[in-house]
This record gives structure tokens, sequence and C-alpha cells, in this order.
């Protein structure tokens, strides 16, 4: 920023304080010419530099441990300020998608009720639920589900989005820490302990 | 990035937590620009890790206050410790809001942003108080024929040189009883060689915007408790 672009008085007093470390006559008239609006501003400025210039090469003060600790519990504050300030200025969230699970509880069932009612291991249902449950989907067990839980078509694909975003956990061994894996949906049907009859007719369209 | 070593003066990028986890446990924030320590703060802000956060503020605060005391004397109202806390808490304000003039400041001309802040804030406190002292006069005004002539009748000399004020420091003791900058620094340009008042040349009674009468009175001030001071010491 030149001289010449200068506007506020922040921008004045700024531009003075790093073009004249220790201000002579002239330099303090210069400016004060060229922005007589802040000529009492510079003028004063120019005073304490003055000071600062003659100060040059004396001992320091030394900050005293109380000035210390009392600064940084003020920036403390301020830094929980800002975070509040920050959080409460976010856009709101956008209205959640209801999960499977907010589908069953709303037609007041449990997972163990909804597998009974399609005919389908219990497992199926709670890795579809839990996002463990890769596209594609067969459109046989996609409509069972729905039916079931008087859901759309959208809105099942909205919440198995969901699911797969936020992947639960399966039970831990005890060996190895409890991890998501995902797998797909004709893995998970061939992996289950149902008869090779409800396999094929979990695997078939219709 | 990772920081292995403790002699690594490249600064982490600003939002590495990992790498700024690493330079504060390897202390290496001393061997770091302050400006490099403002931003990496406005790039974690604000619900960045807060261990680092917090320990970034607590080296950059106490830098501050040593470049604050260092620079704001005793001389100020309560030992200027109310001057030092207002400055503080006006860049902290600013360094948590990083599109602010201050906040973009310090993160490009850190020192130079800190100064100018300290030295615009003891102005305006002179201000201020100066205001208070001309109104306290204007209620206990003395005649103005008796000011004029006592003003008139007094001929300061220029001093040939800084020995003839003993040291350096008494010079700057002596000046600091003066509570007007100004008045400090009309002394300082008649130490300078400058003239009162002149058509010729740059003058006091320029450069501070007054005249010469108060030019003239202003450095007698100085000069006659400079006057004080040597007798006093010989």
């Amino acid at each position: 920023m030149t001289r010449n672009t200068l506007t506020t008085r922040d921008e004045v007093l700024f531009a003075f304080h790093q073009a004249c470390e220790r201000p002579t006559a002239e330099q303090i008239i210069d400016w004060t010419r060229q922005y007589p609006q802040f000529a009492e501003d510079i003028r004063d400025h120019a005073a304490v530099a003055r000071d600062w210039a003659a100060m040059e090469g004396q001992p320091i003060e030394q900050v005293d441990e109380t000035l210390l600790a009392r600064g940084f519990s003020r920036v403390l504050d301020q830094l929980y300020k800002a975070q509040v300030a920050a959080e409460s200025a976010a856009p709101a969230q956008p209205k959640s998608t209801p999960s499977f699970h907010d589908a069953m509880a709303a037609r007041q069932k449990n997972v163990r009720e909804l597998a009974r009612e399609i005919d389908i291991e219990r497992g199926v249902i709670a890795d579809l639920f839990s996002g463990r449950m890769l596209t594609p989907i067969l459109m046989r067990f996609k409509k069972a589900v729905t039916t079931a839980l008087s859901m759309t078509p959208e809105a099942f694909d909205e919440a198995h989005k969901a699911a797969l975003a936020a992947p639960r956990t399966g039970l831990a061994k005890a060996e190895q820490a409890p991890a998501a894996v995902a797998r797909s949906y004709a893995e998970i049907i061939r992996d289950s302990t149902m008869s090779e009859e409800r396999k094929r007719y979990w695997l078939e369209e219709e | 990035m990772v920081i292995n070593s403790d002699d690594d003066d490249t600064p982490p990028p600003p939002g590495d937590v990992t790498a700024w986890r690493a330079a504060i446990s390897y202390g290496r924030l001393e061997g770091l620009r302050p400006e490099e320590i403002v931003v990496a703060i406005q790039t974690l802000l604000p619900n960045g890790d807060k261990v680092v956060l917090n320990a970034l503020a607590k080296f950059l605060s106490d830098l501050m206050m040593r470049m604050l005391r260092a620079r704001i004397g005793r001389n100020h109202p309560n030992e200027g410790v109310d001057i030092i806390n207002r400055v503080h808490t006006q860049l902290w304000d600013a360094i948590l809001r990083p599109d602010s003039a201050d906040g973009k400041g310090l993160r490009t001309a850190f020192t130079a942003r800190l100064n100018f802040r300290i030295k615009d804030a003891i102005a305006v406190e002179y201000r201020a108080l100066r205001a208070r002292h001309d109104q306290m006069e204007a209620a206990n005004a003395t005649p103005a024929v008796q000011d004029e002539q006592s003003v008139a009748s007094f001929e300061p000399t220029v001093p040939s040189g800084a020995a003839e004020l003993d040291e350096k420091l008494d010079v700057e003791d002596v000046l600091a009883t003066i509570s007007d900058p100004k008045k400090r620094l009309a002394f300082r340009l008649f130490m300078d060689g400058l003239p009162f008042k002149s058509t010729r040349s740059n003058s006091i009674a320029e450069a501070l915007g007054i005249n010469e009468k108060t030019a003239r009175a202003w450095v007698a001030e100085a000069q006659e408790l400079l006057k004080q001071t040597m007798g006093d010491k010989t």
C-alpha cells in the first residue's frame, strides 16, 4: 500500500510507524501536511517513537509471573468464547435422514421380529442396519424390508447410505479390535446359516 | 509432516497437528517466527486439537507479555499494567478474528503490528491525560499577562553536547517526569538543533502544531527540570 492510498487512521499511523522509527522534524511536518486530519495522532505517535528511540540500549524490564498467568487466563477465556461463537454461527445441520432403526422403531418392531416377518436370518438385517452390507442389494430383499417398515425405496436408499457412512462395529473378538467389515449382499447371504433353499431364494431376483 | 529432531528450524505446516505437537514437545517454538505461530493458531481455530492450541496460545501470550512489559514502563498509571492488559486483550481478539486488520497484520509482521498497537495505546492514554490536565488548568487559570511575562523573560541556550547534560540516562529520567510526551518531543527537537520558529526552515512550532510561545515554554520547562537536577548533583 503506497502512501497515497492510505485512508484510515490505522493505515496512516501504521505506515508512519513503519517508515519513521525515529521521526525527525522534517518527517513529522511532511506526514502531518499530507494527512492533516490525523496530524495530532501523528505527533503523538512521533513523541512516543522518540521516547523509545532514546531508551534504546537500556535494560529491559522483566515481566512477572502474575502478569503472564493472568494474561494466559484471559486468552483461554477468549479462545473459549471464540469457539462458542463459531459453534453458534455454524449453519444448522440439515434434518437427518431417518435410519433403519428409526423406521423400525416407528413400526414398533425389533430386528428379531422384522427378520421373522420376512423370513430371513437376523444377522442379515443386522448387517444392513449397521452399515456392513455393500450395494448392490437384491430388489427382492429391498422390497421385503421397505414393505415391512413402510419405507419408500428412496428412504431405504438414504438410510442405507447413512448406515454405510457411519458403520457400527461387530462384536470384538478376544484377540482383535472390533471392526466394521462390510461385505456384499450376496456374500452375507451365502455366509449365513440359512438353509440352501432360503439362500437361493434371497439370491434370486423375482 | 513429522518432526524427528529438535534442531529443525522448518516451521510445521499450519494445520499439521502432529507436527506442531512434536515441535512443542521438542521445545522448538522459541526458534520459530511468531507469525508462524499466529498462522497455526488461526488455522487450528476454532475446534482444533485443544492441547496443541493451548500450548501455542500460552507460548504466544507469554511472548507478547514480555514485549509489552519491555515497551510499557512503570511511569504509566497502575505501573503500566492497565495498558499492557488492554493491548494484550485487543491483540488476542484480533488473532481470534483472522480477517480483521490486526489479525492479518500479526501473521505477516508480528513485531511491527504489536509495537504499533503499544505505541497507539500509549499515545491515546497521554492524550486522555492531557485533556484532563488542560481541564484542570482551565479551572485554575492564572491571569494571561503574568504567564506571558514569565515565558518572554526566558531565553534558553542550546546545550553544546550530551556531556553538559550528564549521563543520557539521567536526562531520560528527568524527561520521564514530564507527563506530556509532546513536551519531551519539543525538547528532543530542540536538542536536534531545530529553531523554535522559522520562516525559512523546519521548526519545533511547525512540527508540533503549536505557536512559538508554547514551544519556548515547553523547552524551558524541560531545561529548568534538568538544571535543577544537575544543580542537585553538583
